[in-house]
């Protein structure tokens, strides 16, 4: 094989005289590609064996570099379209809160939730609201939504980086343009929450893991590989159990292409410890200290979820492929059934550690696992399903259909044959029509939410005079409703809150005898006979409205 | 070795000088009040009696070396004593580390001076500890909003020891003990620094209950995770040679 390596690098010069080789793949005995990177432009020069003679092609293609930038800051520039216009919904409400801390310190300490520590996720809120102008933080939505979509836009990159490890290169830029303009991912990522900073972890998680495995197979481990490991299992473990779960996933992968790869004992046991050793420990407390408070009711009411169901990839399919509704889905289903049939012979035989070595396999795992513990909780009957908490799958589910439509195939490559009717051009049609045909259905950013908790407040803001005593009672904390406080300037005498109805002891203590009027928010559905039937004594209902899954009670003093 | 006194009684005496001293030192810096008690006094002419040895010495710089580090190693055991006994010291957050980095300096010298490389190493032990130490000392207290001058100037000191021991390196070449390893002490006083903080936030030994003070929400989320994973490191990096056949 050193042959034709050789004539191969001596052609090249004829090409460029300051080439510089960067990548040399062998691919089989009869294909080697070699890839070269002179300066903005990628260079692919592809040697094929034709009888005894090394024939050579030149390729040229564009660094993908710059339509990556463009590409992300077009996602991002629709993420925004409309990003401030609807009213946040109570789980933004509570978000909104970390305007209410000075030191990143407490919002570390803040962020802090069920099922993960959050850190990375508040370092790039940090990061990006640092450059945000107060007036647009303090005077509407937008202000704070801005950083997951931002975040969720940077992942775009790194979903091309991973795709092309899977798929052709024009299949990995359909992923990828599948991928930026999804409008699950948008709507998601236009929320005041971390979904849509979670993809940037789970990628990057795998990209780390996939290279540091091809560096053992290749054994060429380099520092970086190394640096690159381990940063992505600290990103992990300061992330949230979703994360830890691919870490879980992809775990055999590594394990196995360590057993496969050294021979002997002692070698395996110390790639393995240099790997996952660090992590052991840290890994077992989070996934203890996470775990413990969602699966404790007196904590975290979990009883609002749906349970996860067989249908549930279904409901995936459909987040990838939403237009033309049902129908995109189901082309692609059976597009996926007929890849999956002809990639049948690829797994043969294969002992089971190959099938784990296979970065496919990882792949697989890694975007299937969550489902599957989902499943196992509704077998439990647990309550705790929520398609939101799939947004970083999406990438990892484009990426497993693109490659069981289309692989990388380094035969059929090498022979140089092309087939424009073959079933992986087919399914990259199928995949970009359903990608344009979303592209053109994307518009300015929806209402999501339950609640409309603005509309609450201009309910309130009605009613509201200033020169009279008035007391405000929210359900749940007063501080799911600070920020909305100070957009409408309302300064009541008192502003107290509570997840449950007060009790008559917390009214007497909050309501002092002068008042001329309550206001009180709250969610509908929520009961609140106590204090009805404490204000009933001085005050009369003057006044109940609902706005979006909220309700506004007025109470004012009967007589006053 | 000294004509007046043989080495090891001399040795003892600076000793038990230098602890009875420290002790008296440790008070003052206690409770402000100048007492002129018999440990001050004991103390005194044992440093004296020390003095006189050493100027009558024949190998000055081995004597001065041997009750150099034998009256800090005394001081240090009578600071531990009198945590013991006492409870917490207002200075007991910079003593360590000091003790800490004026024994690797005199393990320096001696090392620079008799060519000895497994005497370098300890120095450079001692020092990247004391770095570790007080900079998960420093780091907790930072924080959690507890900003302290002294530990400040105390982790500058350790710093430019260590770049001083750089000297020493060049002369005699780099330390007998792996790099691995010498990271794998780092991180474990690192780690050691940061329950140093706890505690002190806490203000209580680690053996009671009782927390006076309880740390930041942040912190207890953060501390058992870092600390896990710098002891983990730790151990990891101290075995890996163990199993090595080639560097990494």
């Amino acid at each position: 094989m050193l042959l034709p390596t050789f004539t191969l690098l001596r052609q090249m010069s004829y090409y460029s005289n300051n080439l510089h080789p960067y990548k040399i793949s062998v691919k089989n005995l009869y294909f080697l590609q070699v890839i070269a990177r002179p300066s903005k432009y990628d260079i692919q020069l592809r040697a094929v064996m034709e009888g005894d003679n090394l024939k050579v092609e030149k390729l040229f293609s564009l660094s993908p570099l710059l339509p990556l930038l463009v590409l992300t800051s077009i996602s991002f520039v629709i993420r925004l379209w409309g990003i401030g216009d609807a009213p946040f919904w109570i789980n933004e409400a509570d978000n909104s809160r970390q305007l209410l801390f000075d030191t990143p310190r407490d919002k570390i300490a803040w962020t802090v939730a069920g099922a993960g520590l959050y850190l990375g996720d508040v370092i790039i809120r940090e990061l990006v609201l640092f450059f945000i102008p107060h007036e647009i933080l303090h005077n509407g939505e937008a202000g704070l939504r801005i950083p997951s979509a931002f975040a969720c836009s940077i992942s775009i990159p790194l979903v091309y980086k991973l795709a092309s490890r899977f798929c052709e290169s024009d299949m990995s830029w359909i992923v990828t343009l599948s991928w930026a303009f999804n409008p699950f991912a948008i709507d998601w990522s236009q929320d005041v929450s971390t979904y849509g900073m979670w993809p940037i972890w789970a990628t990057f998680l795998l990209l780390a893991t996939f290279r540091f495995t091809s560096s053992i197979k290749r054994n060429e481990l380099t520092l970086l590989d190394w640096i690159l490991f381990h940063s992505a299992m600290i990103g992990v473990i300061t992330s949230n159990l979703f994360i830890l779960m691919i870490s879980a996933a992809l775990f055999p992968h590594v394990v196995s292409t360590i057993i496969l790869q050294y021979q002997e004992r002692k070698e395996r046991l110390r790639i393995l410890l240099c790997a996952y050793g660090p992590h052991f420990v840290p890994g077992l407390i989070f996934t203890y200290t996470t775990i413990k408070p969602v699966f404790d009711p007196s904590i975290h009411d979990n009883s609002w979820m749906s349970s996860a169901n067989w249908n549930t990839p279904l409901e995936l399919m459909l987040i990838l492929f939403p237009n033309p509704e049902s129908i995109g889905a189901s082309v692609i289903a059976i597009l996926l059934i007929i890849g999956m049939l002809k990639n049948l012979h690829r797994i043969g035989r294969t002992s089971p550690i190959l099938i784990l070595q296979n970065e496919y396999s990882a792949l697989f795992l890694a975007g299937t696992l969550q489902l599957f513990c989902f499943l196992f909780l509704q077998l439990l009957d647990s309550p705790s399903w929520a398609t939101r908490y799939m947004l970083h799958l999406i990438p990892i589910w484009l990426i497993l259909i693109a490659a069981c439509i289309s692989p990388i195939d380094p035969i059929s490559s090498a022979e140089g044959k092309v087939n424009y009717y073959s079933f992986s051009n087919l399914g990259k049609a199928v995949i970009l029509i359903l990608t344009v045909l979303t592209i053109f259905s994307l518009g300015p950013a929806t209402d999501m939410g339950g609640q409309d908790t603005r509309g609450a407040w201009e309910l309130v803001s009605e009613d509201y005079d200033e020169i009279e005593i008035q007391v405000i009672l929210t359900q749940p904390s007063e501080y799911f409703y600070i920020f909305y406080l100070e957009i409408f300037e309302l300064e009541p005498d008192v502003f107290e809150g509570s997840w449950y109805d007060f009790t008559d002891d917390e009214l007497v203590e909050l309501i002092p005898l002068e008042t001329d009027s309550v206001h009180r928010i709250r969610l509908e559905g929520h009961n609140d006979i106590n204090l009805a039937n404490f204000l009933a004594e001085d005050y009369f209902p003057a006044r109940e409205s609902s706005s979006k899954g909220m309700v506004v009670e007025h109470w004012v003093r009967i007589n006053g | 070795m000294s004509r007046m006194f043989p080495n090891k009684p001399l040795i003892f005496s600076n000793s038990v000088s230098f602890g009875l001293f420290s002790y008296w030192v440790f008070w003052l810096s206690f409770d402000g009040k100048l007492v002129f008690s018999a440990p001050l006094i004991i103390g005194l002419i044992g440093v004296l009696i020390s003095l006189i040895s050493l100027y009558r010495a024949n190998r000055i710089f081995d004597t001065a070396e041997s009750l150099a580090l034998s009256g800090l190693i005394s001081s240090g055991i009578t600071f531990v004593f009198w945590l013991v006994i006492f409870g917490r010291h207002p200075y007991m957050k910079e003593l360590v580390p000091i003790i800490l980095i004026l024994l690797s300096l005199i393990l320096a010298f001696r090392a620079v001076r008799k060519s000895e490389n497994i005497t370098l190493s300890k120095s450079v032990i001692l020092c990247e500890s004391a770095i570790g130490f007080t900079f998960g000392l420093w780091f907790g207290r930072e924080f959690e909003g507890h900003t302290r001058i002294l530990l400040t100037i105390v982790l500058i000191l350790a710093i430019i020891s260590r770049l001083i021991l750089i000297w020493a390196i060049d002369k005699l070449g780099p330390p007998s003990l792996g790099i691995r390893r010498r990271i794998s002490l780092f991180l474990l006083s690192i780690s050691l620094g940061l329950m140093a903080f706890k505690y002190d936030i806490e203000n209580r030994p680690p053996w009671s209950n009782e927390v006076v003070y309880d740390l930041h929400l942040a912190s207890r989320n953060l501390l058992p995770i870092v600390l896990s994973w710098l002891l983990s490191t730790s151990i990891v990096l101290w075995f890996i040679p163990k199993l090595e056949n080639k560097p990494l």
